[in-house]
């Protein structure tokens, strides 16, 4: 039996992608939840009773971000209701804005975590799409973490490339970690 | 910006928060009320550093860091690099919270560092207390 070149080393990076992915996804998803319950509405990961169709995801917000090992893009989606009950202050809420905003929170906590796991992550600046008609095309399969809250529905998913060769911790691997104000946290000097 | 109660007379503190997020800028007013504070906005750094140079009665200042033109961190260095500014107290309001850059912004000058999503409570406590004469 002879093995091609690449098929000694192919099923290897294959699983390694794929548990990169899944480790990300599971940060991505932990992340989710406490953002949107310290905006104090409660999600749930699982999908709606009622099918949602694509017209029904108001906007989607988009974070584009690189690394040295790794690189992609962060895109949230929700309806209109967990936009506007995150943002109850607004006079005249922008959801154009709040769901950048929420974005950049987001990809903001998962680059303070990634720090601990030897990534240090660079985003981009963000960028909101009407969700109408779209649908995402993935490089990998598409693992899109759906959570349901009282009247709406919140999409994410991250899109991401890994280097050869590059695996990412399933947890924090750094004992010192490089994060000196947890989120919501206040530090007067 | 007189401010009235039953036996006293103050003024209301300007304060300027520089926020490329209109939605924060609007939270941020919410957070701080309207009948303590007298809130100006600046939608980048570049703006921030304009709105400082030009107010001489700010009493605080709250800044995001990562915003275009000019980021929070590069307009802190360059408002500090004025002798003017040396007492103006400015507070980062980021969703960074990595150490290099909080000591950077330490070493610039800056008041303190709050991580977003912020609590309106200590927001408006730490804002308080740092334009307390």
């Amino acid at each position: 039996m002879t093995h091609g070149h690449g098929s000694v080393r192919e099923k290897p990076e294959i699983l390694m992608t794929a548990m990169n992915k899944h480790n990300l996804d599971r940060l991505v998803a932990d992340n989710c939840l406490k953002l949107f319950a310290d905006y104090k509405l409660e999600i749930h990961a699982g999908k709606p009773e009622k099918t949602l169709s694509a017209e029904q995801f108001l906007l989607c917000g988009i974070m584009g971000f690189t690394s040295r090992q790794m690189r992609g893009a962060l895109v949230l989606a929700t309806t209109r209701e967990p936009l506007e009950r995150t943002n109850p202050a607004a006079v005249n809420p922008s959801h154009r804005d709040w769901i950048c905003e929420l974005a950049n929170q987001l990809l903001g906590r998962v680059k303070n975590q990634m720090l601990s796991r030897g990534v240090e992550i660079f985003a981009s600046t963000p960028i909101a799409l009407r969700g109408e008609h779209l649908s995402p095309i993935l490089q990998q399969r598409l693992v899109a973490e759906l959570f349901t809250a009282d009247g709406g529905v919140v999409c994410v998913w991250m899109d991401c490339e890994f280097d050869e060769g590059f695996e990412l911790p399933e947890s924090g691997v750094f004992e010192a970690v490089p994060v000196s104000v947890p989120e919501g946290e206040t530090v007067l000097f | 910006m007189p401010l009235s109660g039953p036996g006293e007379t103050r003024m209301m503190k300007r304060v300027l928060v520089v926020d490329d997020s209109a939605t924060v800028r609007a939270q941020v007013r919410a957070a701080l009320g309207i009948d303590e504070f007298d809130l100006v906005e600046a939608a980048d750094g570049t703006e921030g550093a304009e709105t400082i140079g030009r107010m001489t009665d700010l009493a605080a200042v709250i800044c995001d860091v990562n915003m275009p033109r000019m980021n929070g961190i590069q307009m802190l260095e360059a408002v500090k690099k004025d002798p003017k500014h040396t007492a103006l107290p400015i507070v980062m309001l980021t969703t960074e919270g990595q150490h290099e850059l909080v000591q950077r912004a330490k070493a610039a000058g800056a008041k303190g560092w709050i991580v977003k999503p912020f609590k309106p409570d200590l927001l408006l406590a730490a804002i308080r207390k740092i334009t307390a004469a």
